[in-house]
């Protein structure tokens, strides 16, 4: 890995009521024990709260967490409220992960969302998703690609 | 008979004989990571005492069971965790359950609700009625139970910060019924602790959380007598990733520490002790769950008797509901979760457990379908019915292996709750009020869970369709049930300003003054709480009133 | 994003450039130095810096909060950076304690996590320069978190205006905090957790310190700054000692401007930047000239020559080259 991953920091968002947080925070020890800058929001925040966080510490990766199924109104919100604050989306990696039905995945993708994990995936898969990403965006590359429940998919834009 | 050129007399002389065959792995160890030979014989159990350490079904310390008859008396509790959706929504899956042989009523709250929140507070959006049912006022809660009467079901309730309010929603639906309080039945989870360490449905700091267990606790004794007061819980912190020590650990010094609470509070512990009820986990390390299950009931009866020195032996005795682990569940391959569930409920069921939910197939996607749900609890029924394992009490016992492993689990966790005692000087209260300061808990589970998932990785536990027999190009698609949150967040809502508008306001007003005079006092919340349920005050209104007295908790994030 | 957009944006407070601007000083960009240079100028005359010190556990984060709700509630608008270790081994670092959740969508409250990561000397005059964006942005308070723990975070704290130390009870960590030289630039003292056990204990220790303190240096003329032990508790259901630390950190402000302290604290702060980045240049400089430097390191070993002299003579020769122009970046 050529990159250096301590200039690239992710926030890790558990936004919504549900408490489940030990996917998150094995992912925020496994993303700092792998080189990156890691910001963890702790539990029970809103969209507005994640949002913001995001948008203050100018974040390269934006991850976020549910198990009680409150993506659907969550993840809309968040990145609405991300526009909305001048953020352009495609500068930033917007991950989701946790229990997402598969009929979500495509809703997800085209909102915006770069990569959708499910429990299973391996870590690293994750951190290599991030560091391909990152280097797609950096260089404005053609070919796009997507994580979609437990696979690595790539798309031409139409 | 077969013989050997040497003369096998003991381990030691087979292995030196044996060992010469290449084996599979270096080393093979449970779940929890202790080390398992190769073989058990009678030499590894001789730190075991048939009468004092194992006994008798139904006689201390209980290893064999809290019932001198078990299941040949009467088939564990098929109690199925359920809620969704509106109060009507759940009562019709309750209705169905019931019809289908379900034996005892388990209430699922969304989290709003688990977090003393009403349906129109800012944070309920995206998840009233997805994860468990909505309850806002005492009008939910009746619509719950339309057409169930409380002297016929036992209800059990999975809820904490909140717990006096919805066990007080009981208490005030019994008068409702015209039945007595005194002979309701059930669990109401209240277990604040375990909240701490593991499942983080936080409101109150900790010292005040406590202090409303113990109004529980001294409220319950007298009034509901047949009602378990609080269901001690190792399930959460084994679904954040410990292992079976410390869950068993964990969970016992919980209770450990509730028991002290009740003595410093001046209540009865042989009328107490027969109302605490315990809830585990069933994982996949089949023997090492059954080993848990037997040392947990071992290890409460000696503390009861002999560190609290209770004379009723119904005090003694450790109770237990179990569920299948959740986090073991595949999102790949999902079918293979019945097998997965099969497994960890006939653990259960082996390990003698009262009551038992077995979890949906479906369950890593989203809230189960009603064929998914019925599958599960069809699994209940076949190993109950089918397999003939009720047939005979605790038939596991004896099994060198097994005695060896329920000792060596004991001998662990004893050592952690020796650990969290001595952080408190001697006192296990204090040790939890440190441990939870000092993140100690957090760690030792985040430890484990870190470890675990490297472990996976690095496929050293191998998981079915995951990181072994993976299908190529897998089609990951189930059933699922579909809640449309928007519209029911609408409804209730709307039912929260149709209340407000119709209810008594001075008498809702004085009813919270009153919850909030006894808290400021230091007095018995419950009485004024139910007061204010009939006055159909909401449940985030209730909460309101403690969360201005005792401040609020958040979970530190520092890793 | 161009500089010059960010800089209207900062002028014109919008956050999304602020945090922009953070993020090239942050990852050492070019654009950083541009934006420093065309923006030192607007910064605002009376920001008020502040550091809060204290080891992990101190209950610094909850402090913070109290602190700053206090502040909004004066209608004073805060900046905050929040420093944290990274980790020597993988570089990583887990930042961020953030704050109480009221503030996460407050407008006039700033939060943003550093990493003290390998920026031996460096983390001073990036904080600095983070410092001057900030202040353009025009918050009344800027607020600098951090543990304190190695020279470059204590070095980040002389560059404060009012430098808050916290401990607490029972920490034992008397010996680690003399040893980081924290003690020594402390303006004000806070024993947080005041109800554990202990306290008084905490505060008795730093009274005698600060006893044996004054008594060093009673012969100077200026007024004295006494510097204040506050007992706080920062849980909201019992809290303590908020209000009053609150106004002595703006007492110790009033003072420094009184005095006419805060220019020299504003002077010295651009001295060490000013050193830093000239040692940087001359650094750079003499790797440029590798094959002088190779020459000389040669004759060093094989005992020529001392290594005394010939750094004399190295930077004797570019000096006399005058070559300092065109060859760093931040000429």
């Amino acid at each position: 890995m050529n990159m250096n991953r301590s200039k690239i920091k992710i926030l890790v968002a558990k936004p919504g009521l549900d408490g489940h947080d030990r996917g998150a925070r094995v992912l925020c020890r496994f993303f700092r024990d792998s080189g990156y800058e890691v910001i963890y929001t702790g539990l029970h925040k809103t969209a507005e709260e994640v949002a913001n966080a995001a948008l203050q510490e100018d974040v390269d990766v934006l991850g976020m967490s549910f198990l009680s199924g409150a993506h659907e109104s969550y993840v809309p919100k968040i990145l609405n409220l991300l526009k909305n604050n001048g953020v352009d989306l495609n500068e930033i990696v917007i991950l989701v992960g946790g229990t997402i039905p598969e009929e979500h995945f495509k809703r997800l993708i085209d909102l915006g969302v770069d990569g959708v994990f499910i429990p299973g995936v391996p870590l690293n898969e994750i951190s290599d998703f991030i560091d391909l990403k990152i280097k797609e965006k950096r260089d404005k590359s053609e070919a796009q690609h997507y994580f979609v429940g437990t696979k690595l998919i790539q798309k031409n834009p139409v | 008979m077969i013989r050997t050129e040497k003369n096998i007399m003991n381990k030691k002389d087979w292995e030196e004989e044996y060992v010469k065959y290449k084996e599979r792995k270096d080393h093979f160890k449970t779940l929890s990571g202790i080390n398992v030979d190769r073989l058990y014989t009678p030499e590894d159990i001789t730190d075991v005492d048939y009468n004092e350490d194992i006994g008798y079904p139904g006689v201390y310390p209980f290893t064999r069971g809290p019932y001198p008859t078990m299941y040949r008396g009467r088939i564990w509790t098929y109690r199925m965790f359920s809620g969704f959706g509106l109060a009507e929504d759940t009562n019709k899956r309750w209705h169905m359950l019931l019809k289908n042989g379900e034996t005892g009523l388990s209430t699922a709250f969304d989290f709003p609700t688990l977090m003393g929140r009403d349906s129109d507070d800012p944070l309920a959006i995206g998840e009233v009625g997805k994860c468990g049912v909505a309850i806002d006022t005492f009008e939910d809660f009746k619509r719950l139970f339309e057409g169930i009467r409380t002297d016929e079901v036992s209800s059990s309730f999975t809820i904490n910060p909140p717990a006096a309010i919805i066990y007080g929603m009981y208490n005030a639906l019994a008068d409702v019924q015209g039945v007595d309080r005194k002979i309701l039945r059930g669990t109401i989870q209240n277990d604040m602790l375990k909240e701490f360490h593991a499942q983080n449905t936080l409101v109150l700091p900790p010292r005040p959380s406590l202090k409303i267990i113990g109004d529980i606790f001294e409220f319950g004794v007298d009034v509901n007598p047949k009602f378990n007061l609080i269901s001690i819980s190792g399930y959460h912190i084994r679904e954040a990733g410990s292992t079976a020590v410390q869950e068993l650990a964990f969970t016992l010094a919980d209770g450990m520490a509730y028991v002290v609470l009740a003595k410093e509070r001046g209540i009865d512990l042989n009328k107490l002790g027969p109302q605490l009820s315990f809830f585990f986990n069933s994982h996949n390390d089949f023997f090492e769950e059954v080993a848990k299950f037997r040392a947990a009931r071992r290890i409460w009866a000696r503390f009861m008797r002999e560190e609290m020195g209770t004379t009723n032996p119904e005090a003694w005795k450790l109770k237990f509901h179990t569920q299948t682990a959740g986090c073991s569940l595949t999102a790949q391959q999902p079918l293979n979760n019945i097998v997965r569930t099969t497994l960890q409920a006939f653990a259960a069921v082996l390990g003698g457990t009262q009551s038992l939910h077995t979890n949906s197939f479906d369950e890593a996607w989203a809230l189960p379908s009603d064929e998914a749900a019925r599958v599960a609890l069809r699994t209940q029924q076949i190993i109950a019915y089918e397999s003939n394992v009720a047939n005979t009490i605790d038939p596991l016992a004896g099994s060198y292996f097994v005695e060896n492993l329920t000792r060596r689990i004991e001998e662990k966790a004893l050592e952690y709750i020796d650990y969290i005692k001595e952080m408190g000087d001697g006192n296990i209260l204090e040790g939890e009020f440190i441990g939870i300061d000092q993140e100690y808990f957090i760690k030792e589970i985040g430890d484990s869970a870190y470890k675990d998932q490297r472990n996976v990785e690095k496929r050293e536990r191998i998981v079915v369709g995951v990181n072994e027999f993976v299908l190529e190009d897998e089609k990951l698609t189930v059933p699922l049930l579909q809640i449309n949150e928007e519209e029911l967040r609408d409804i209730q809502v709307k039912r929260i300003e149709q209340i407000k508008e119709r209810r008594d306001t001075k008498e809702v007003e004085s009813s919270l003054e009153e919850i909030q005079a006894a808290a400021d006092e230091d007095k018995n919340i419950m009485p004024p709480i139910i007061r204010a349920i009939k006055a159909l005050a909401t449940e985030g209104e209730i909460m309101g009133v403690l969360k201005n007295v005792y401040g609020i908790w958040s979970k530190p994030t520092l890793l | 994003m161009m500089v010059e957009e960010i800089i209207d944006g900062i002028k014109n407070k919008d956050i999304r450039s602020l945090a922009r601007a953070i993020s090239w000083i942050e990852k050492e960009k070019d654009e950083g130095i541009e934006l420093i240079k065309n923006l030192h100028h607007y910064q605002k005359e009376n920001t008020h810096i502040i550091g809060i010190t204290g080891f992990t556990g101190v209950g610094k984060s909850t402090l913070l909060s109290r602190i700053i709700e206090r502040y909004r509630s004066m209608g004073k608008t805060v900046g905050v950076i929040a420093i944290d270790p990274s980790s020597p081994f993988t570089g990583g670092a887990l930042l961020g304690d953030r704050l109480r959740l009221s503030m996460w969508t407050d407008p006039g409250v700033f939060y943003r996590s550093v990493s003290n990561r390998g920026r031996m000397g460096g983390l001073s005059r990036m904080i600095g320069d983070i410092i001057t964006t900030m202040s353009v942005f025009g918050f009344d308070k800027i607020i600098i978190e951090t543990v304190g723990a190695g020279q470059s975070e204590v070095d980040v704290i002389k560059i404060v205006d009012t430098s808050v130390v916290v401990l607490m009870p029972g920490m034992g960590d008397r010996v680690q905090f003399a040893k980081a030289g924290i003690l020594e630039i402390a303006d004000i003292f806070v024993v947080n957790k005041s109800d554990l056990v202990g306290a008084d204990r905490v505060r008795q220790f730093l009274e005698e310190m600060l006893n044996f303190k004054t008594s060093e240096k009673r012969d100077s003329m200026q007024e004295e700054w006494k510097i204040p032990i506050i007992m706080t508790i920062g849980e909201s259901n019992n809290l303590k000692g908020i209000d009053e630390l609150v106004e002595k950190i703006d007492e110790h402000f009033d003072y420094l401007i009184r005095i006419g302290r805060l220019k020299e604290i504003r002077k010295r702060r651009a001295k060490n930047e000013i050193e830093m980045l000239a040692s940087d240049i001359m650094l750079r400089i003499c790797k440029n000239h590798s094959s002088d430097l190779d020459e000389y390191a040669s004759k060093v070993a094989n005992k020529e020559i001392d290594h005394y002299t010939a750094a004399k003579k190295i930077v004797e020769k570019i000096m006399m080259e005058n070559a300092i122009s065109n060859t760093s970046r931040y000429t």
